[in-house]
């Protein structure tokens, strides 16, 4: 058990360090915050104050299967143990039972979680703590530690623990992680009608030009970059006749 | 027979029941994450066998051969309508893109707009005719009995269809119809992680793939037309369709000809003042 819990100690300075960590986390739950972000830097906060190797969030996705959305390491290790996640493993009971699962060494598992022991063992993970993301009794997702050395989290850190998973669920109820799968859906909806456009003023221009169709993606390369403008916006300036097709095949002006 | 898991009040249920509603929108399929190891797998060595990144093409390839399927076709929605075609596996998946895109409508387009499966077991029934009437008989006379459109998205956001083509007739068992939401997801997963790591992984890294070049012929014709009819680029796209449409030549080959010169929409007749 290498958990400083300190009850009665001078834990003053882990203290503060709780409080800095709860009031950046609130402070994170402003207007523009990126919600992955934030479960980044609470898995970070996690290692940190809890004393613990590895921190890791998973939600489920919409077949409620578990997806790993943030971790304090991208250790192949870790995500070794996360390739498990929908088999078996303390993360797993915790999000079917909502309820805290731990393992105090989980190498010595092999009776509950055969695979998972084997991958802590080559993974240099003992110790684990899942701690559910709960609503109204509902799992949300899971918020798991990971110790390098074998023994349970004292009853404090396990507290402390609970307490960063209660705010990764409001920060998820708060934004919606979909917020993000949208703003994904629209740029590669912009990057698809991007493509379109392009090869749109292409064929325009061939027919303008009277030039091969091989030969535009290059006149319109050399027009945006002279005149400083995104080559998309230059394509769509080009078919709405807004820039003549003609001045695309004269030289650049020497300035 | 035809299934067709349409949104709660969007259509009257037929007579006869030809209609089965799901539960939810996943049709019962249940999570095996064994399974969604295995096709994660598989999709990975198809990539790793042509020594490429993953791309959607692999998706599609190794959807077409787990499902026993002639082809599998991958659409996104793009400004030009809800089906822009990004991927098809094979020539028949091909002939059945266009001719969803010609026709403006199938089961992709349907799939998209309600975000929810259209499952055909057969499309020759009368009852699929009739649900289909412009639709089915040139899709059977490609040989496709049979036809499965899944959404591609996720919490809510629909991002384009996958399709899967089958030559005989007959429902997905429920294992198939996990495996088809499994590559629908995958698709997903691969299309989001490309689209937020950009610019390290490209657009064209994500969806090149052959069809993807000769699609791309397509739109120049479109801007080809555009330029030779005068009229802004969603009119040339209908008007390519049209007669793609009325000559039953297939829409590439119709966007080969206009950029070969050997067709013009304007029959020769340049709308533009010398």
């Amino acid at each position: 058990m290498t958990q400083a819990d300190s009850a009665g100690g001078p834990a003053t300075a882990r203290d503060r360090r709780l409080a800095a960590a709860f009031v950046e986390l609130a402070d994170t739950l402003v207007a523009g915050f990126d919600i992955i972000d934030m479960l980044h830097t609470l898995t970070e906060r996690c290692v940190e104050l809890l004393d613990v190797m590895a921190a890791a969030v998973l939600l489920p996705d919409r077949r409620s299967a578990l997806q790993l959305v943030a971790a304090s390491s991208e250790r192949t290790q870790l995500l070794d143990l996360m390739r498990l996640r929908n088999q078996e493993g303390p993360i797993l009971d915790a999000y079917r039972s909502g309820e805290p699962t731990a393992s105090v060494n989980l190498t010595a598992e092999a009776t509950r979680w055969p695979r998972l022991a084997e991958a802590a063992r080559d993974g240099g993970y003992a110790g684990a703590q899942a701690l559910p993301l709960r609503l109204r009794g509902r799992p949300l997702g899971v918020l798991g530690l990971f110790s390098a050395t074998a023994g349970a989290l004292g009853p404090d850190t396990v507290a402390i623990g609970q307490s960063m998973a209660d705010i990764a669920t409001i920060s998820i109820l708060h934004t919606r992680a979909f917020q993000r799968q949208e703003q994904l859906a629209e740029q590669l909806h912009n990057t698809l009608n991007a493509r379109i456009t392009i090869e749109q003023a292409k064929g325009y221009l061939a027919e303008k030009l009277g030039v091969p169709v091989g030969e535009t993606f290059a006149l319109m390369r050399a027009h945006a970059h002279t005149h400083h403008v995104p080559l998309t916006d230059l394509a769509r300036a080009v078919l709405t006749a807004q820039v003549d097709a003609a001045d695309l095949r004269r030289p650049p002006p020497d300035r | 027979m035809i299934i067709a898991a349409v949104g709660a009040a969007a259509r009257p249920v037929p007579a006869g029941g030809g209609y089965a509603w799901p539960d939810n929108d996943r049709l019962g399929a249940t999570v095996d994450p064994n399974r969604e190891l295995e096709i994660t797998e598989a999709i990975r060595d198809r990539a790793r066998v042509e020594d490429a990144t993953v791309a959607v093409r692999h998706v599609c390839a190794v959807a077409a051969s787990v499902m026993n399927a002639m082809g599998v076709g991958v659409y996104l929605v793009s400004d030009l309508g809800p089906i822009e075609p990004v991927h098809a596996t094979d020539p028949v998946g091909a002939r059945l893109v266009e001719l969803q895109v010609v026709l403006g409508a199938g089961p992709a387009t349907v799939a998209v707009a309600e975000d929810l499966p259209v499952l055909i077991a057969d499309l020759d029934t009368a009852a699929s005719r009739g649900h289909w009437p412009m639709f089915a008989p040139e899709a059977l006379a490609e040989g496709v009995r049979a036809i499965f459109a899944f959404p591609i998205g996720a919490n809510g956001v629909t991002i384009g269809a996958l399709e899967i083509y089958r030559a005989g007739a007959g429902l997905l068992s429920p294992a198939e119809l996990s495996d088809a939401w499994l590559f629908a997801d995958a698709a997903m997963a691969l299309i989001m992680a490309g689209v937020s790591d950009a610019p390290t992984v490209t657009e064209y890294g994500l969806f090149a793939s052959e069809f993807g070049e000769r699609w791309a012929e397509v739109h120049q014709a479109t801007g080809m037309v555009a330029a030779q009819l005068g009229v802004d680029p969603t009119t040339a796209f209908l008007r390519l369709r049209a007669r793609a449409f009325t000559s039953g030549e297939g829409l590439s080959r119709l966007a080969e000809d206009i950029l070969a010169g050997r067709t013009r929409l304007d029959n020769g007749k340049d709308t533009e003042a010398p």
